[in-house]
Order: structure tokens, then C-alpha cells, then sequence
């Protein structure tokens, strides 16, 4: 502890504002890189209710696989995102909405009764948090 | 013992204001509220939604909603008043149901029959209530037509009688009511913002995390993959109709869903969607509705009496916004004013 120029006890020396600053800097990093690292998770859903999740910052190269809803559809996953690529529907719009790659999107086939959205709150995100037409 | 415990106090404060630092990340993560969300299916249609805040049960509230409101309104329900009314004729409606008659009927009158909840037959014959649409006859048309317009509806206070073997069909603005139904669960479940869209009409109410508006995209007629522009919005609602939508091709020609009352053939007014903005939800979608069928220049003094704006996309891929979207509407392809 240090005494000013007036005799009083100063609370914090400058070495102190220094690691205060140091641990600013660190925890708006650390914060920054939680946030940035936060995965994406496709959730793929059959009449609402959940049948499979898929992070896909885990995903290495591109597959697909069937859900059998009330048809069955397929569905295709790649590192940059997700995507009906098959479906025993008549109209095919399921397909027609193209790979979902951003947080807050989402697809769903009708017929099937099968969705496929990637989950999380899109605000800090320049996406849609819905689609009107 | 007071200078030993200022002593203490001196030499702990940094290590203090440190710990207090070093929650900072966790802080500002526990602030931000992570939302609800939903995928279910409902009045034939996907219905989408997220929601902020609140006690965490909105989203299924709003889906018992969207269903009670199904099981008031589908033609299709066999209980539903209006399934009634359709096999009676006659019959007494409840005042929530005898409403959105009305309103339909004043809208009717406002389009001179273009937007008309008596197309039941005439969807009928074109097969759009089902999965195999397809090209009817020249008679079976003018069959249907004998039982379309709007004034073969009769009130009589609580009761609605139809004529000539019509029959009603509010699902021109449905999805757009089923929207409001959920945003009212919402407030009443004191969520601080939501999003709802049953099938392609959207809801938005409140704030998203961050205190930011929603931001809607509006799908591209020409490639439904994709969007061709957004609006930024809140306390809303949202609807669209397009031609892209339901449709067949027949001898290279292309039909869609949304007839004409009156020649009972696919309408026409130079659009291939347009977007309406609205306050009241039923309204967003009826009006999105009419406005297809009557384009954008007739459009102007329907959407003036209703209070809404509107996002015309012509068959030449050219876009058109009311004044009042100017800032809300954005898109890099460029549009033009409409004639408001």
C-alpha cells in the first residue's frame, strides 16, 4: 500500500489498474470467444417432437439419412449446413427450401410431418428469424 | 481495529475488483434471454415459432390457440361452425365467428366480390382443396360460379343463411388470424418478444434478445429458395400471396390457387406475389389475398381504408413498396414506390 503526495492511502496502485485492465481485456476475449464458438445444432423434429440433433461443427464431410415420418424423407448434412434432399411428397417444396446455414432457419416438409431448423437465437446474426410467402 | 479492518480492505480490493472482472463473461451471458422454439403443424400448414421471455409455456399455449381457432373456422372440421353452417344453410354463430363474416363481407364489398369467402365450390372443382389440382371443364365452372358471391350471404343478428347452395371458406384469412391467436398468447404470458409464422403469414411482437427488431424475409417468387428481400419489424403481422404457391402446368400453360370470383379462372393483376403489413392479423391475410387479385394500382385505396402497406413483385420481376415501408423494406435488387 502506497501513501500520496498528501499523506493518504491510495486504494490502488497503478500496477493494480494495470491487471485490472489486463483482466478486462482477457474476459471481453474470453466472452467474445464463447460467443463466437457457440455451435450450430441442426434439430430435425417429427410432428414437433424431437428426433435427432446434429452439431454441425462436428460434421466433416457430407451424408444424408431417412426420417420416416408419416413419408419418409431424406435429409443431407454438410459442414455448412442442412437440407431436405429427398422426399416421397408430391410437390417437393421441402427440397425447394434449399440448405438451411444460418441459426433461426428453418425447413419443413408437410406431408411428412418432418422439420429440420438450426436451433439458437439469431440476433446477433444478419439472417431471418422468419420467412412470410 | 477500524485501521487494521481499512488495512484488510486496501489490500483485498484489488483481488475484489479482479473476481468481479472475472465474472464479467458469465454475466453477460446470463443476460441474454435463449429463446423457445417450435415446429409443429397445424391448419395445413407448418407452424414456426420463437419466443422470448415469458413463462416458458407460450408457445404450446399459443398452439392449443391456433388449434381451438382451427376447430372453430375449417370448413373442413366437420364440427367447426362454419362446416355447419356449410351442410345447414342456416345457423346460429358464435360472436368471434359472426364477426370475421362481417369483416369478410365489408371486405368483399370494399373489392367489388374480388376477395369473396365463397370460393369453397369453385376451389372445389379446380381440385386445390386437395393434393391433384387440375384443369376443370368450362361447365363445371360456371356450374361452381352459380354459387359464388358474396352476396349469397345473409345475417340476421346472430344467425348467417346462405343462398343458392353456397358455401363459406375463411381460409383466406385463417393463417393470418391463427398468427394473432398466437401473439396473444404471448403478451398474456408476458414474453418479451415472439415470432410466429403458420404457413406464410408471420406474427411478430416484442423484442428478440438484444432489444432488436425481427427481421422478415420475404420469399422470392421467382426462387423459393431464397428470399428477395427483408422487412425489419415488430408488432405486426405479416402475410403473403403468391402465385407460386399452389399450381399446375397444362399444355405449357401455368394455374394457380387464388381464382377470380368472378370468371372463376386463376386472377390476374400483374403480380406474382405481394406482401401486406397489418395490425390485425386476419386482415394481413385477406388483404394480401385481394391485393393479388386486384394489383397494385387498384390496391392503393383498400390499403388506405385498413391502415397497411404492401410489397407488390410483378410478373416482371420489378418491386413495388407503399411509403410507409420505406426504411422497413430492403433488398439488393432495388424497388420502386407504389402509387401511394
Amino acid at each position: 500500500m502506497r501513501n500520496d503526495a498528501n499523506g493518504r492511502r491510495k486504494l490502488l496502485r497503478p500496477a493494480d489498474l494495470l491487471l485490472a485492465a489486463a483482466i478486462i481485456a482477457l474476459s471481453v476475449f474470453g466472452f467474445l470467444m464463447f460467443r463466437s464458438g457457440e455451435g450450430k445444432t441442426a434439430v430435425i423434429e417429427y410432428n414437433g417432437k424431437p428426433v435427432k440433433t446434429i452439431d454441425l461443427s462436428l460434421v466433416k464431410e457430407q451424408y444424408s439419412f431417412e426420417i420416416a415420418g408419416d413419408l419418409t424423407v431424406e435429409i443431407t448434412v454438410s459442414p455448412e449446413g442442412i437440407w431436405f434432399s429427398k422426399s416421397e411428397c408430391r410437390d417437393k417444396l421441402c427440397i425447394q427450401f434449399g440448405r438451411l446455414t444460418n441459426k433461426g432457419e428453418m425447413a419443413a416438409c408437410l406431408p411428412a410431418r418432418v422439420s429440420v431448423r438450426i436451433s439458437g437465437d439469431s440476433a446477433d446474426k444478419i439472417t431471418f428469424d422468419g420467412i412470410t410467402g | 481495529m477500524k485501521k487494521t479492518l481499512k488495512s484488510l480492505l486496501s489490500s483485498f480490493a484489488p483481488l475484489a475488483i479482479s473476481a468481479v472482472l472475472a465474472l464479467f463473461p458469465v454475466l453477460l451471458t446470463s443476460c441474454s434471454v435463449k429463446p423457445t422454439q417450435k415446429v409443429t403443424f397445424a391448419m395445413g400448414s407448418v407452424v414456426s415459432q420463437t419466443v422470448y421471455g415469458g413463462d416458458g409455456g407460450a408457445a404450446e399455449k399459443a398452439n392449443k390457440a391456433i388449434a381451438e381457432l382451427d376447430g372453430l373456422i375449417s370448413y373442413r372440421d366437420e364440427d367447426s361452425e362454419i362446416a355447419k353452417l356449410n351442410k345447414d344453410k342456416t345457423a346460429f354463430l358464435s360472436d368471434n365467428v359472426l364477426k370475421l363474416v362481417r369483416e369478410s363481407l365489408e371486405l368483399s364489398s370494399d373489392t367489388a366480390g374480388m376477395f369473396d369467402i365463397t370460393v369453397l365450390p369453385l376451389v372445389k372443382v379446380w381440385g386445390f382443396d386437395g393434393d391433384s389440382p387440375a384443369l376443370p371443364a368450362e361447365e363445371e365452372i360456371s356450374s361452381a360460379l352459380e354459387s359464388v358471391g358474396f352476396e349469397n350471404i345473409i345475417i340476421n343478428e346472430s344467425s348467417v343463411t346462405l343462398k343458392n347452395s353456397a358455401a363459406l371458406d375463411l381460409s383466406a384469412l385463417g393463417k393470418g388470424l391463427a398468427c394473432e391467436a398466437a401473439v396473444n398468447e404471448y403478451k398474456k404470458a408476458g414474453a418479451t418478444g415472439g415470432i410466429v409464422s403458420v404457413g406464410g403469414s408471420v406474427g411478430v411482437y416484442g423484442l428478440k434478445t438484444g432489444g432488436k427488431p425481427f427481421t422478415v424475409g420475404i420469399r422470392d417468387p421467382f426462387d423459393v429458395s431464397s428470399v428477395i428481400g427483408t422487412l425489419t419489424i415488430t408488432n405486426t403481422f405479416i402475410s403473403t400471396s403468391g402465385s407460386y404457391e399452389k399450381k399446375f402446368e397444362k399444355d405449357g400453360k401455368t394455374y394457380h390457387h387464388l381464382l377470380d370470383p368472378k370468371t372463376g379462372y386463376p386472377a390476374y393483376g400483374g403480380c406474382v406475389s405481394v406482401t401486406v403489413v397489418c395490425g390485425d392479423g386476419g386482415l394481413s391475410d385477406a388483404l394480401a389475398s385481394a391485393c393479388f387479385c386486384l394489383g397494385i394500382e387498384k390496391s392503393q385505396t383498400l390499403l388506405e381504408k385498413y391502415s397497411a402497406e404492401a410489397v407488390f413483385i410483378t410478373d416482371g420481376n420489378k418491386i413495388f413498396i407503399t411509403s410507409g415501408l420505406t426504411g422497413v423494406f430492403e433488398t439488393p435488387l432495388g424497388y420502386e414506390a407504389a402509387y401511394r
